[in-house]
């Protein structure tokens, strides 16, 4: 009678289990399915907009870069100065004949500032000019070089631009840094008058020992993704032409020279 | 076991479970939205403060040498320029096409579009417009205007900037036979 009682209490429990409300395989993998296509679907857009974002940083960098450069070549020039001995030369490049079609410009000029702690009637000789990527071929950077005189320095060095109106053909400076990365075009042309014919060289010397009165800067850049695609098809120079074409960012600056200490443009209003 | 027995998710929970679903993705496409704005918006502001640079240093060089020239020169110079009857030509014209454009006092559209840059290659795209609006003010001493004011205000893109804070206000002073 006892055994009886315990075995239909053990039925109870089990049948009262087995009623006992849960998912089944089926429906469990049901909604394992659902879960993994909408995880799919949010790792999608996800993956997407990351790659929106990346680009947006990598346009903001690209244009703060350019503008960057700007401001510093605008800050040096702005202070450059020109006789007869500091030349001021603005020419196609030396030593990069092409940059994607286009022959790049360079600069030289010499230029009144200078660190706070030079000596009085310190200057700088400043180059610019474009140069390969040194780990990074078939992509190029803008550089800034200088080289610093001081007093003590330009008595023992006939070389220097204080002595030597053929500064700029020494070698470029040991003090270079990049000021802009992956760019596609470099050009400046210079304006002897307001309204006049722009060139793409000029000389100081040649000008009675005078500044430009205004110089045009013209520079292209492109993203850092962008740069290594082109570089990637470097030889199929239409498309590469055609891509750059497309994303190039442009960014073009008149730059007039306020007159400096007596060294005076040759149009400006003193002489 | 009937199949009335089993317990599911009732409707309203499922809504439920939705709208605080969409409520999160949205709350992530508008951060982005917000974000992407900010990045066009800093990308338009500086491409317009290289614009206007490049137009007050260009409105310099001619200062000094209509100043050089004498101050008739100068003086009809400026009133040309504040009348509209004169411009002044972008940086680098032979870059864009068309590449006689100048700028002139009053409202205008500058579309930038890609001149022969790379080879003889030529896509003809737009590679960016700026709209601005140029007021220039001479203020007379001696019936002679030795200072002129030259506010601008730019916005990138064709049209009239969609919010004030789309437009980049700039101004210079130019004086006759002084340096500002």
């Amino acid at each position: 009678m006892r055994n009886l009682t315990r075995n239909s209490m053990f039925c109870e429990h089990i049948s009262r289990v087995s009623r006992c409300a849960a998912f089944t395989m089926v429906e469990i993998l049901a909604s394992i399915a659902i879960l993994m296509i909408m995880v799919l679907i949010i790792a999608r857009i996800f993956i997407g907009l990351n790659a929106v974002w990346d680009s947006g940083t990598e346009t903001v960098e690209t244009v703060n870069t350019a503008w960057s450069a700007l401001s510093m070549m605008q800050f040096d020039l702005e202070q450059a100065v020109a006789d007869n001995t500091l030349r001021f030369i603005v020419r196609p490049d030396r030593q990069l004949a092409d940059l994607f079609g286009t022959h790049p410009s360079e600069i030289c000029f010499v230029s009144l500032q200078h660190h706070i702690n030079s000596t009085a009637r310190a200057v700088r000789e400043i180059m610019y000019w474009i140069s390969e990527t040194p780990d990074s071929p078939g992509t190029y950077q803008l550089m800034r070089g200088y080289r610093e005189l001081s007093d003590g320095l330009h008595t023992n060095s006939p070389e220097n631009c204080y002595w030597n109106p053929d500064w700029y053909t020494n070698d470029y400076p040991v003090h270079a840094g990049v000021i802009a990365d992956n760019v596609t075009a470099f050009y400046l042309s210079v304006a002897t008058n307001a309204n006049g014919e722009l060139l793409s060289a000029y000389d100081s010397t040649l000008n009675e020992g005078t500044l430009p009165c205004s110089i045009d800067i013209y520079l292209e850049l492109v993203d850092r993704s962008i740069a290594l695609k082109i570089a990637d098809m470097i030889q199929q120079t239409n498309k590469c032409y055609e891509m750059i074409e497309k994303y190039a960012r442009r960014f073009n600056v008149r730059i007039t020279f306020p007159n400096r200490t007596g060294y005076a443009a040759k149009y400006s209003y003193n002489q | 076991m009937n199949i009335n027995d089993k317990k599911g998710f009732s409707l309203i929970e499922v809504t439920l479970a939705l709208v605080v679903l969409s409520a999160g993705v949205i709350g992530i496409l508008f951060l982005l939205n917000r974000s992407l704005d900010a990045t066009i918006s800093s990308t338009n502001k500086i491409q317009a403060t290289v614009f206007a640079d490049s137009v007050f240093s260009t409105l310099c060089s001619y200062s000094y040498e209509m100043a050089s020239k004498g101050s008739n020169e100068w003086k009809s110079f400026w009133l040309n320029l504040a009348e509209g009857e004169s411009g002044i030509p972008v940086a680098c014209p032979d870059i864009w096409f068309p590449s006689d454009m100048l700028i002139q006092t009053g409202t205008h559209t500058l579309v930038f579009s890609n001149n022969f840059v790379h080879a003889a290659v030529t896509t003809n795209t737009s590679s960016f417009a700026v709209r601005y609006t140029m007021e220039i003010e001479l203020v007379y001493t001696d019936d002679f205007p030795y200072r002129v004011q030259v506010s601008l205000k730019v916005s990138t893109g064709e049209f009239e900037a969609k919010s004030k804070t789309d437009e980049v206000c700039f101004y210079s002073e130019y004086f006759y036979k002084s340096m500002p």
